[in-house]
């Protein structure tokens, strides 16, 4: 027997076999890297002016090159895709000094990019100012700032909102993508045009290379953005295509990395896609949407809440998400969607005598409705709506109108042309009954009061209930966020019986891309800047 | 024959005139508001008017008609579009080429296609030539162009991991990409377009080779490739010529389905979206621009008549 | 090979004295078309065999077009669904079968429609000739000037989209058109030395145009007759694919190609295959007719 080994030769061992046993530079691939063009395939904006249309394709690529007040927690920072904490932007904080008044600190030494005639000059208060206002004067949005009196330049780096009432959804709408985003004034002086490519110039991550028409714009990424090591990329291309089968073909082909700015895919194209790309990455996601068969409630024969409740059962919802989203869809997803999680009130914590109404299904119980309601032979009702969405609307309203028949109503479908669709029905006006998607938003009160307020455009069903409305303005107006949880509870409590709207199962989508796109999480937002700044390329 | 053709010119001017009143009346009685479809599910009272306002839909329909043509005798003005608010002329002239060079090469395709196949088929009629010739040209009637167009692009994608859609360059800057870009979509395009000129071309043919100066200069002892090529092809071409001339309009606004899946930004397109999008001045000016050169190519038709058969005269 | 001589004249013997006493003279006629005009009686054959199933098909099928089962969608084909089922489980069969119905009214209708449009049209103008003749055509090139689209979308959206609706718009706008075509032949057949020796022989305009101009035009008419019905059917399918077709419920062959078939193609191509089948038999079909139609009534060849 020798002498025995000193502790340092066991300390060395020891270290070798872990160094050994340790799987290899697993951390090292979740580093973000530097560098690559992101390439994704969709349609085009129709300009790109941001107050001038309410398209999301125009709000999608104007997030790429401007800032806001203040935005949503995206990447890292998002809890899950419907997380819509406040975070600064270029508010690094905001006070509300008053219940109607918000004092907004800027932080200091945040530049527009460094192109003419703005030529990476700071943003201050002014511009805030100027651009606030010129969304009150020209967006089709503007609605959303309306209780906002004024907006005044405090110093160069702070501003002062003042607001006619409390109105909490105020942040949520600052923080939208869609809706303010920070301009340079010298662009409206000297360019007099927002429109042009060579106009956008904002303090976003990214800045505009070059915009083909019709073909192609090329974003590449801002050296000075202000939140520094980001974006990783090094430009971004959306490549035109207005077909979706062609942008699908552009995917398969590995042309483009996304075939979709949000990586959209129905549940059937992803089926699909699995098979022929298995290597492409794929995520069901319950994105915000709602969809809805929406009547006259003013009028015979939808003003009794019986006929109502009837229509509210005889949709057999759990079938068409079994068969149609694989059961992977939402079947509960009114009158706050399934995915506003903050906010929304499960049907399984509804009264079930209530709740029924929401996500039930009874024939039985529909035409004893019917009948006590007076219709025992049935009725006939016509269903007006755009044939033209995309999948599964189609199908929808096929399925409705054989669920409906099934109770002994009879559907008559009134199919319309788009322009007269959204400019009539869509608002509201049209005869009995009418089906159809929404647009979605961020804000919990455009679900509310937004389509049950008399008066609203969104209040498709001519809704008007007294005991509703004082609920409603209630939690427009109650600042503290617990309060006003607990209001908007006690609203969709109220709200499960009354059968004001029968909502469809909402379809997942599943946001796909190639597997070199890395960080990409995706948020109900519109705001693409943002999401791609933290996204990154692993070649 | 120039009496001729200053006539026809005069008269080009109160079709012109009667095309734009038919245009403008129309996008103004389809129903629907051009202001609420742009905003849609916002459009609360004070913007709606705010909006309407600033593209002077307040005023009454005939000062607008007037504001319109005014600007385009005028100021070489066509207007600008109510959504992109940019010059309309200036979107047009930039998309122009794109469906210019898809037009033609479609139509040399189908009128290659067609034309060879139906000169086989009056030739050798009622033979096994001719019956595979009338197949063919049934079957490529048959096919929806955009459905062979979706094959196109989706079969490969899945099979081969490749597909026919690619990033448009212009002629002057790449002429062989372009080509190489247009040139499965003006195939797709122009097969499903050849089977009309094909079986037009044959039923032509087949009664020119019954008249009496084909049999007299068959008599004359002429081989058979002259009597068909030189003396009955350019009378068989005047139903050709026609077809092509009426499926003009065809090419620039029925390629929208084409243009929209193999990503060419053409004319098709930008005036399908305007008119989906109810955006009037790009509707009416893209329709009066497209309907002055129809004018024009019509009146070079009707002149390749008497070309073509000398024995139409003009009085 | 002398190929290009004239070939026997194609007409049928149906002289009852000559004919062979073994059958009756109509099953004669199909023997005698079967030898002479083979592909033309397979057209026939065709035709009338769809315009049965459309008629019948209420008869034939036990399900409605509209009637969906969620638990059997994407069949391929089975015992109970012939031709499979769509993506909400309607069975293509009888979807196939009535929409046989709507695509022959649609494509018969607006062809007549057309026809007589046409031929008003185009002769009247190259008879008439001088100024009529540019005042019509000038008004034909307005007409013309429009793309089909804008006319169909705002008719749609004035009066609501109805198979009636776009049976008539098709017409028209096929019929103009196609006026331009007839038009040109019509010109050419004026020039013809025994148009003016029978107005030199006292026959009045209306003798001559029915006697002379339009027995020669008819072969055009009815080639371009039957070729229009093929791209009346295949616009209807290009409108259902821009959305602007003819209204769910009811199918069409062009919108279940359009729409399920192409939505679906990866998963369930039976969903296209069988509409594109029943469409390209109907062109096939129509078109074959028209040939042959056309070869036994042009005027030259009686007689020799």
């Amino acid at each position: 027997m020798g002498p025995r080994p000193l502790p340092a030769v066991y300390a060395l061992i020891l270290l070798v076999a872990v160094v050994l046993i340790l799987p290899p530079g697993d951390a090292a691939a979740q580093t973000p890297k530097r560098g690559g063009v992101l390439r994704i395939a969709d349609r085009e904006a129709p300009n790109l002016d941001p107050h001038l249309a309410v398209s999301f394709l125009t709000h999608s690529w104007s997030s790429m090159v401007y800032s806001q007040l203040v935005r949503f927690a995206y990447g890292p920072e998002q809890k899950h895709s419907a997380d819509f904490t406040i975070v600064p932007d270029l508010a690094e904080k905001w006070k509300y000094e008053s219940p109607t008044t918000v004092v907004f600190t800027l932080r200091k030494g945040v530049k527009f990019h460094n192109k003419p005639p703005v030529n990476g000059r700071e943003v201050t208060a002014d511009d805030v100012k100027y651009s606030v206002e010129r969304f009150m004067a020209k967006s089709g949005f503007r609605s959303r700032l309306e209780p906002v009196q004024a907006i005044d330049v405090v110093d160069r780096h702070t501003v002062r909102m003042t607001l006619k009432e409390p109105y909490a959804p105020l942040l949520n709408h600052l923080a939208n993508a869609a809706y303010v985003v920070i301009l340079p004034r010298e662009v409206e002086d000297k360019l007099k045009d927002f429109n042009r490519p060579e106009a956008m110039i904002g303090s976003g991550p990214f800045m505009v290379k070059s915009y083909q028409k019709g073909v192609q714009i090329a974003f590449e990424r801002n050296p000075d953005y202000f939140v520094k090591g980001l974006p990783y990329l090094d430009g971004v291309v959306i490549e035109i295509t207005p077909d979706s089968t062609a942008r699908l073909a552009l995917l398969r082909s590995g042309k483009v990395d996304l075939g979709h700015m949000w990586g959209y895919l129905v549940p059937e194209e992803a089926k699909s896609l699995k098979q022929t790309n298995p290597e492409m990455v794929m995520a069901p996601t319950l994105t915000i949407g709602q969809g809805m068969i929406y009547m006259r409630t003013d009028q015979p024969p939808f003003n009794d809440i019986r006929v109502r409740r009837a229509i509210a059962l005889s949709i057999d919802r759990k079938a068409w998400n079994e068969s149609l989203f694989y059961g992977e869809g939402c079947t509960d997803a009114g009158p706050v969607p399934c995915a506003l999680k903050e906010w929304k009130l499960d049907a399984s914590q509804i009264d079930a005598a209530k709740a029924k109404y929401l996500v039930g299904y009874d024939p039985a119980e529909a035409k004893r409705l019917l009948a006590e309601a007076g219709h025992r032979n049935g009725l006939t009702v016509p269903m007006f709506h755009w044939p033209g969405y995309a999948p599964p609307w189609r199908t929808f309203y096929d399925l409705a109108g054989d669920n409906l028949g099934k109770i002994g109503v009879n559907v008559e479908f009134k199919p319309e042309e788009y322009g007269k669709y959204i400019s009539t029905t869509y608002l509201g006006k049209y005869e009995k009954m009418a089906m159809g998607p929404i647009t979605p938003f961020t804000e919990v009160d455009d679900w509310l009061f937004g389509a049950f307020y008399p008066e609203q455009p969104n209040n498709r069903s001519h809704v008007a209930d007294a005991e509703l409305g004082k609920m409603l303005l209630a939690q427009r107006r109650e600042m503290d966020p617990k309060k006003r949880l607990a209001l908007v509870h006690d609203i969709q409590r109220y709200l499960a019986d009354k059968a004001y709207y029968v909502y469809m199962p909402h379809s997942p989508q599943y946001i796909t891309h190639a597997p070199r796109v890395k960080g990409m999480k995706f948020h109900d937002g519109f705001g693409l800047g943002p999401r791609l700044m933290f996204t990154w390329l692993d070649q | 024959m120039k009496r001729y053709i200053l006539h026809r010119l005069a008269l080009a001017v109160p079709t012109l005139v009667l095309v734009s009143v038919i245009v403008f009346s129309i996008m103004r009685l389809m129903p629907g508001d051009v202001v609420i479809r742009m905003v849609e599910g916002h459009a609360y009272a004070p913007t709606v008017a705010a909006l309407r306002a600033e593209l002077g839909l307040d005023r009454p329909a005939y000062v607008q008609y007037f504001e319109w043509v005014g600007g385009i005798l005028l100021r070489g003005d066509f207007g600008s579009s109510y959504w992109t608010r940019q010059p309309i002329w200036d979107e047009f002239i930039s998309r122009f080429p794109v469906t210019l060079g898809l037009a033609a090469l479609t139509i040399l395709s189908s009128v290659v296609i067609g034309v060879v196949v139906g000169i086989v088929s009056a030739s050798r009629q009622d033979s096994a030539a001719d019956y595979i010739g009338r197949i063919v040209a049934i079957l490529a009637l048959s096919i929806p162009y955009f459905g062979l167009a979706v094959l196109v692009v989706v079969l490969p994608s899945i099979y081969f991991k490749w597909t026919p859609v690619y990033t448009y360059v212009p002629f002057s800057t790449d002429p062989l990409q372009n080509l190489k870009i247009l040139i499965v979509p003006a195939l797709v395009f122009g097969v499903t377009r050849a089977g009309p000129i094909m079986r037009i071309m044959r039923s032509a043919l087949l009664d020119i080779l019954r008249q009496d100066y084909i049999r007299t200069a068959w008599s004359k002892g002429l081989p058979e490739r002259a009597i068909v090529l030189r003396h009955a092809l350019k009378n068989a071409m005047i139903p050709v010529v026609s077809l092509i001339g009426l499926q003009m309009p065809l090419y620039i606004g029925g390629s929208v389905i084409i243009e929209a899946i193999f990503r060419l930004p053409g004319v098709g397109l930008f005036f399908f979206d305007a008119l989906m999008r109810m955006d009037y001045p790009v509707v009416q000016s893209v329709n009066l621009i497209v309907a002055t050169m129809v004018v024009g190519l019509n009146l070079a038709i009707d002149l390749s008549y008497a070309f073509l058969d000398p024995r139409i005269r003009y009085r | 090979m002398a190929t290009i001589a004239p070939s026997p004249p194609a007409t049928i013997d149906l002289d009852v004295r000559r004919l062979p006493r073994t059958l009756p003279w109509y099953i004669e006629v199909w023997g005698q078309m079967l030898r002479r005009k083979p592909l033309g009686t397979l057209g026939a054959l065709i035709v009338m065999g769809m315009l049965f199933l459309a008629i019948f098909a209420h008869a034939l099928t036990p399900y409605g077009f509209a009637e969906t089962n969620l638990r059997e969608r994407f069949i391929s084909g089975s015992a109970t669904h012939w031709l499979g089922t769509d993506q909400i489980g309607r069975d293509v069969a009888t979807r196939i079968l009535y929409g046989a119905r709507i695509s022959l009214y649609v494509g018969f209708g607006a062809i007549a429609i057309a026809s007589v449009i046409a031929t008003l049209l185009g002769i009247f103008c190259a008879y008439w000739g001088g100024r009529v003749d540019m005042l019509l055509q000038r008004a034909v090139d307005a007409w013309m000037a429009f793309p089909g689209l804008l006319i169909l979308m705002s008719i749609m959206s004035l009066l609501g989209p109805s198979v009636l609706n776009i049976t008539l718009v098709l017409g028209i706008a096929a019929g103009i058109r196609e006026s331009r075509i007839i038009r040109g032949v019509a010109l050419s057949i004026r020039e013809n030395t025994y148009i003016e020796s029978a107005r030199a022989m006292g026959s009045g305009h209306v003798r001559v145009t029915l006697v002379h101009i339009l027995p020669n035009v008819v072969p055009t008419i009815i080639v371009v007759a039957t070729t229009g019905l093929s791209t009346v059917i295949l616009t209807e399918a290009s409108l259902s694919f821009l959305g602007l077709g003819v209204p769910p419920p009811h199918p069409t062959w062009g919108g279940m190609l359009s729409l399920g078939g192409l939505d679906h193609m990866y998963r369930a191509p039976w969903l296209a295959i069988w509409p594109a089948t029943a469409l390209s038999l109907a062109v096939f079909g129509f078109n074959m007719l028209g040939d042959a139609l056309r070869d036994l009534l042009d005027p030259r060849l009686k007689g020799g």
